[in-house]
């Protein structure tokens, strides 16, 4: 997860993922519990969010249809522990999601 | 993720392979029953699914009922199951044997199935499973009844959360519906009141490798002896300290069983 880490947190890239992700996980939940969990980078799906693992598939499946092949959500998926899973975060997603593409070219 | 046309019912499907290995190279195929009530594959898919597709090719979905897979009315029997399984695999164009991973009522599916379709199931991994044997409708009805009677007799959501462990509103609410939907608005519980136990005889054709594991505070255990008896080639691995629900949090240990049972080396050690 080392590219992971070194991901700078701005710039289009990151603000487009970022905007890409969110849009992902409120067209799941809903404009309105979107707002009211206020969603950051910090929010875990698990547990801040309280998403059950049918929604996390949906948002995952939406990430992986937008990218279309470019990220390796499932081998990313595959990696983990259940820690990683139950303390998964938006940020750490995102962060995923650049590294890849900067990865790819 | 896909949505199949099987056995007349419209099933959601995942299926994973992670690596660059051609479609010939030999993987075993793996194919994942959840078990019955308010879940879907998906926890299933991130704690197993997923993993274990670096060296198998992983097969989740939906039973019937549940998910993203059609809502049907009535055909909740476990022959109906079976049914959609074989036609899911022939849908998918798997021919050859899979590995069947059967959790809680699962096991009972995948059990059938081995047992209708010896060709088809190259082993059985029954994690914590409801066995078809004599007296099992009564304990799954032992569950769901009361739950039933609860969603049909007015309910506040409070008390769905309680009932839940203590979820959040938006879960139970959710849960609630999902429940309703399936044990109050389609013919599951009266199907399952009308089932039998699978016959010793259909027990006897099953020739495939059997591990089973179990939560030793799992009042699925019960079972375990009776499964020496039918199935003499069966192996029973215990869970230290789990029950039937926290079973299923043993991820690691469940991914290594499985790894060993399909005949795949141990995973290589996270760095």
């Amino acid at each position: 997860m080392s590219t992971a880490s070194s991901v700078i947190r701005s710039g289009s890239l990151y603000d487009g993922v970022r905007t890409t992700v969110e849009t992902a996980i409120r067209d799941v939940v809903g404009e309105l519990y979107y707002e009211e969990c206020q969603v950051g980078l910090d929010s875990t799906f698990a547990e801040d969010i309280q998403l059950e693992s049918m929604e996390v598939m949906e948002i995952a499946e939406r990430l992986i249809e937008e990218y279309d092949g470019r990220v390796d959500f499932v081998a990313w998926f595959a990696d983990m522990e259940l820690d990683d899973l139950i303390e998964l975060s938006v940020g750490r997603v995102v962060d995923f999601i650049v590294a890849s593409l900067e990865a790819a070219g | 993720m896909a949505t199949v046309h099987a056995n007349g019912v419209e099933l959601r499907v995942n299926r994973y392979r992670v690596g660059n290995d051609g479609l010939d190279s030999g993987r075993p195929v793996v194919v994942f029953v959840h078990g019955l009530g308010i879940v879907d594959h998906s926890g299933l898919a991130f704690t197993l699914g997923m993993p274990l597709a670096t060296d198998a090719e992983t097969i989740l979905y939906a039973l019937r009922g549940h998910g993203h897979s059609e809502v049907v009315a009535s055909g909740y029997r476990i022959a109906d199951h079976v049914a959609d399984l074989v036609g899911l695999l022939d849908e998918l164009g798997v021919a050859e044997p899979v590995h069947l991973v059967g959790c809680s009522y699962g096991g009972a599916v995948v059990v059938t199935a081995a047992a209708r379709h010896p060709s088809r199931v190259a082993s059985l991994f029954l994690l914590d499973p409801v066995l078809p044997v004599p007296g099992w409708p009564e304990r799954v009805l032992a569950l769901l009844e009361p739950a039933a009677e609860r969603l049909a007799g007015g309910y506040t959501i409070e008390q769905v959360m309680a009932a839940l462990g203590g979820v959040s509103r938006r879960k139970a609410v959710a849960a609630a519906g999902r429940a309703e939907r399936l044990l109050l608005g389609t013919s599951l519980l009266d199907d399952v009141r009308g089932e039998a136990p699978l016959a010793e005889r259909d027990f006897a054709r099953i020739d495939c490798p059997v591990l089973a594991v179990y939560g030793d505070r799992s009042e699925m255990l019960a079972q375990a002896g009776g499964l020496a008896t039918l199935v003499p080639q069966a192996r029973v691995r215990l869970i230290e300290g789990a029950d039937h629900l926290s079973v299923f949090g043993h991820t690691r240990e469940l991914a290594a069983l499985i790894r060993e049972a399909v005949g795949l080396a141990p995973a290589a050690s996270r760095g």
